[in-house]
């Protein structure tokens, strides 16, 4: 990292200090909800006696072994000795690095293994999504032209994705998202201008409107807000079902869910509780190179 | 982390105490977590009172973490957040910093200080929902790498990758006045 990017970084930091201080609660709205809290605890089934819970729990847990993110795991440590130092450095490369082929067949992998077409859906979104900030990091350090296996990649994911949407369309928006910042990022393929040196504000020309709309969204990093209001993927999710095969988990861009006990639900429900396979020591997580 | 997995323990078996502690130890810091990123008190309370709700649901479907159960109550919000952002995103806030280069005249300091609030989190809010995730636990939230992993339930490598990435696309969103220099 040069000096002028860590400068840079400090400067972010120091601006994201402007939200540390959050103002004070208001009290009596505070404990209501706590009071509504408890109130809800009544609702649970009663308590168990630790002697009878790790009876009715060790057989289950015995019985979801995570079959999934064994297998990735085992393919990965019989293939390249070092899984888990190979996942960790395959999930950071980018294109034209030496590991990006394996992250790029773990991503194969997780969708061969994924199984219901929302989680499939999911997953396809995940990747094209990926290879935008493949893009992104590679215009950080200077590299404006795109690779087409990134191209080809990422066009292959959103059709994927859009091919699964009749049945899923509260994704639709978000897939309009990341095909307008896709092409962004292509019309960023040459080098930017430097940037002028800030003069006075007298000095500043007098900026038009219509310049100012034209910025926006010139970076590829800007996700769509949201161009149709109605779409609401959350809203579908809040289910009265817990199970998370049931449950829109359009955030879930980390692990894939098969819609069984031993599904590695991932933590990006959105509208859903991370579920217990959503935790770091998810094997899957060996393979989860993203 | 003894206690939390002795509570974490206490909790699947439905022990009311234990779980009124686990609201007690953890609501007030994901009422900032939440705060910090929405700007609303009433928002923030919901997300503390659904990610609990989601908790307790979580628990009755024979569900919920095995460990980490702070970081999963933070996966909870996020994703509270991240929906919420999907339904109604926030309101267009024009990005460009108050600052030295460009002033508003007459504004007080506290005023600009809150109006430059409303940018940086209008800012977080453009992020994909890992880079905003690993970017608020890192340096609102001051969580390791290591935490932060097992929030996103993704290798430390991915973390750190997030965090350059979460801070590169918030450059390129105030590039004009990080370059200036604030």
């Amino acid at each position: 990292m040069t000096r002028a990017q860590k400068t840079s970084d400090e400067v972010i930091k120091n601006l994201l200090e402007t939200l540390r201080d959050v103002p004070s609660r208001l009290e009596d709205e505070a404990q209501e909800r706590r009071v509504a809290f408890l109130d809800s605890l009544e609702k649970l089934p009663e308590p168990v006696s630790p002697h009878r819970f790790w009876r009715l729990n060790l057989r289950s847990a015995f019985l979801s072994l995570r079959l999934r993110t064994l297998t990735i795991a085992v393919i990965l440590v019989s293939l390249f000795g070092g899984g888990t130092y190979t996942a960790n450095a395959a999930q950071t490369a980018l294109p034209g690095e030496g590991l990006y082929p394996v992250k790029i067949w773990v991503e194969q992998l997780r969708t061969a293994l994924t199984f219901s077409d929302q989680d499939k859906l999911r997953l396809h979104l995940e990747f094209a999504s990926e290879r935008l900030d493949e893009i992104a990091e590679l215009e950080s350090r200077g590299i404006f032209e795109i690779p087409q296996e990134v191209v080809d990649d990422f066009n292959h994911h959103i059709q994927e994705a859009n091919s699964l949407l009749p049945s899923n369309a509260e994704y639709g928006t978000e897939i309009k998202g990341l095909i307008t910042k896709f092409d962004e990022l292509e019309g960023d393929e040459e080098e930017p201008e430097e940037l002028e040196e800030p003069g006075d504000a007298a000095d500043q020309p007098e900026i038009d409107q219509d310049d100012i709309d034209e910025e926006d969204d010139e970076d590829g990093s800007f996700q769509e807000a949201g161009e149709d209001k109605d779409d609401a993927p959350g809203e579908s999710s809040t289910q009265e079902t817990n199970d998370p095969d049931e449950q829109d988990d359009e955030h879930r861009d980390q692990n894939p869910s098969p819609g069984s006990d031993d599904d590695d639900g991932g933590s990006g429900g959105s509208s859903r509780e991370p579920d217990e396979t959503d935790e770091p020591d998810n094997e899957e997580d060996q393979a989860n190179d993203d | 982390m003894k206690q939390e997995q002795r509570l974490l323990s206490d909790a699947k078996r439905f022990d009311r105490a234990a779980l009124a502690e686990i609201y007690d130890l953890y609501q007030a810091e994901l009422y900032r977590y939440a705060y910090r990123q929405l700007g609303d008190r009433q928002q923030a309370e919901d997300c503390v009172s659904e990610t609990f709700s989601r908790f307790l649901s979580a628990l009755r479907g024979g569900k919920g973490p095995q460990q980490h159960l702070r970081a999963y109550l933070y996966r909870i919000a996020h994703n509270w957040i991240t929906d919420q952002f999907r339904r109604t995103p926030p309101p267009e806030v024009d990005i460009e910093l108050i600052t030295i280069s460009n002033p508003v005249p007459g504004l007080e300091d506290s005023a600009i200080e809150k109006m430059n609030a409303e940018k940086v989190r209008a800012s977080l809010s453009l992020l994909t929902p890992d880079q905003r995730q690993v970017i608020m636990l890192k340096y609102l939230e001051g969580w390791e790498n290591d935490e932060i992993a097992a929030a996103l339930d993704k290798l430390v490598g991915a973390v750190k990758s997030l965090q350059h990435r979460g801070l590169a696309a918030m450059k390129r969103i105030l590039m004009k006045d990080v370059e200036a220099g604030l």
